[in-house]
């Protein structure tokens, strides 16, 4: 079905598209970095196009990000309730200011927002920030004090948050059934995965220690908040990204080198030290991970939460297994070593 | 008419100045024994290395000012090296003055010559600093070599005391080659 619609309402549309990663990132890049026009008011033609984009594509971004997969024989949408996906005006808020702010100038206005965003306006928030990621946009997005509140842009990406500036306080995930990033971050494993494997990256090729220092404290204290509030909602299973991201670094990356950029020697010892335990956060909470999968292993088939722990049990172990967690250990021991 | 005056300053700087650098590391002690135990078990080690204990730590200070401290508690082994040294350094300015710019000029070279003195104190600072990083870089794979022998030398008597525990030990056999320790024990 073709619609006409005006220029700036394209721009939105453009926008809209792109966050739920469903556009084409060529098309969107340009207005995102200069400054775009966006519409006063919406058409009927192009109010449909949006709603249907958002709603759609969100759902679509999320079976494709992980929710999709199964899970103790089911897929995420037959296990839980869905997550309901109201797009408050604040999402349209976000939408104008990725267009008409050029991000990758120096200063821009800030994204401010009138009301707490629902459940459906942090994850385009999140979609935001991950489609600005590498492009000149990403310092300016990474700076808005919404996205540095925000928990699932925290969890996602602490390393490039703590790029641009200091991120000493993550907000922590509300998870539990019923909870507003329960069912978000469940769907969005495989893309947490992704997105860990990037952060790392980024940490790998930083050589100045004190950025990778930084970086590694914002990611163990986005792993912190989310380890600490899955354990007492008893939703251990959401960590399971930290195993997916690991296994596949551990493949590309098996010794300690190739996690850690070769720093200066003519800086302090101690700052290159710190640099280089820094960039073991992922490695040391997939580590800690072990505990809960020995525990997980001695749940008996009476109790009541047996199924869950035999489901992660089986999960963890296709993903990670005994001799990866060995691997880890060790690579963590290379990092953290007098040298 | 305007006279031209030469004008000449002296700037010093006197200062001590510290510095140092440091890692920290965790010793391996596996959990055999209970923390306690252990931390009698690598007490006595570190004794017998030259450490002394106080409390809860165990401390020795090498030739060349590097301190080594273990945490017999949690193992974690912090290594520093310090460094110190008197500065005295001297900056002298010249330049010229036109009559009643006399005082503006000489301002203005006092400021130049402080600045000269900070920036050759700062110099000083970090030349010194990368003195201390390199001494403790040359003492560091030593000291690894060291500590890795004495979680050994834990671990493995730990192990004696746990099969002691477990019922009569009829033979222990240790290879310090490979390092490896059998230890037959009678239930």
């Amino acid at each position: 079905m073709t619609a006409l619609v005006s220029r700036p309402e394209a721009n939105l549309l453009i926008a809209a598209r792109a966050v739920v990663h469903a556009g084409s990132r060529a098309e969107f890049e340009p207005l995102l970095l200069g400054a775009g026009r966006v519409p006063d008011t919406l058409s009927p033609a192009a109010m449909k196009h949006l709603t249907q984009t958002l709603s759609q594509g969100l759902v679509l971004w999320l079976a494709r990000a992980g929710a999709a997969r199964e899970f103790l024989g089911a897929r995420l949408w037959a296990r839980s309730s869905p997550l309901p996906l109201h797009f408050s005006p604040e999402s349209m808020r976000l939408l104008q200011w990725l267009v008409s702010a050029p991000l990758s100038e120096g200063q821009v206005s800030p994204l401010r927002f009138g009301q707490a965003l629902s459940p459906a306006d942090e994850l385009l928030l999140l979609g935001a920030v991950a489609a600005a990621m590498g492009t000149a946009a990403e310092r300016n997005l990474c700076l808005q004090a919404p996205v540095r509140e925000s928990a699932l842009c925290a969890l996602a990406f602490p390393a490039a948050l703590a790029r641009w500036a200091p991120l000493t306080t993550v907000t922590t995930p509300r998870v539990g059934e019923g909870q507003a990033h329960d069912f978000a971050l469940e769907a969005l494993q495989g893309a947490l995965a992704t997105w860990w494997q990037q952060g790392t990256r980024l940490m790998a090729r930083s050589v100045v220690p004190a950025d990778v220092a930084a970086m590694g404290r914002a990611q163990r204290l986005a792993l912190k908040a989310l380890t600490t509030a899955a354990d007492v909602a008893g939703r251990r299973a959401l960590l399971g990204f930290v195993l997916e991201a690991t296994a596949q670094l551990l493949l590309e990356a098996p010794t300690a080198g190739q996690w850690v950029a070769t720093f200066d020697d003519r800086l302090p010892l101690r700052e290159r030290s710190e640099g280089r335990k820094a960039v073991g956060a992922l490695l040391q909470t997939a580590l800690a991970l072990r505990a809960w999968d020995v525990e997980a292993r001695a749940v008996r088939f009476i109790d009541d939460d047996y199924a869950e722990a035999q489901g992660r049990v089986k999960l963890w172990d296709d993903l990670f297994g005994e001799q990866r967690f060995r691997q880890t250990e060790g690579l963590l021991h290379e990092l953290t070593a007098l040298e | 008419m305007s006279r031209a005056y030469r004008i000449a300053i002296k700037e010093s700087l006197s200062r001590h100045v510290q510095v140092d650098d440091g890692v920290t590391s965790q010793l391996e002690l596996l959990p055999i024994l209970s923390k306690e135990r252990t931390a009698e078990l690598l007490a006595a080690e570190l004794e017998k290395k030259g450490f002394t204990r106080t409390a809860d730590t165990a401390t020795r200070v090498d030739s060349g000012g590097v301190e080594v401290v273990v945490s017999l508690q949690t193992g974690e082994v912090s290594i520093t090296a310090t460094g110190h040294t008197d500065l005295d350094l001297n900056s002298e300015r010249v330049g010229v003055a036109i009559d009643d710019n006399q005082p503006l000029e000489e301002r203005r070279l006092r400021e130049q010559a402080r600045a000269s003195l900070e920036a050759q104190a700062a110099a000083e600072q970090e030349r010194l600093r990368r003195d201390v990083t390199r001494q403790l870089e040359g003492r560091l794979k030593e000291l690894r070599a060291e500590l890795d022998g004495v979680v050994n030398r834990v671990t493995a008597a730990s192990l004696k005391a746990r099969a002691a525990e477990l019922g009569t030990i009829e033979e222990v056999h240790e290879d310090p080659v490979s390092g490896s320790l059998t230890i037959k024990v009678r239930v």
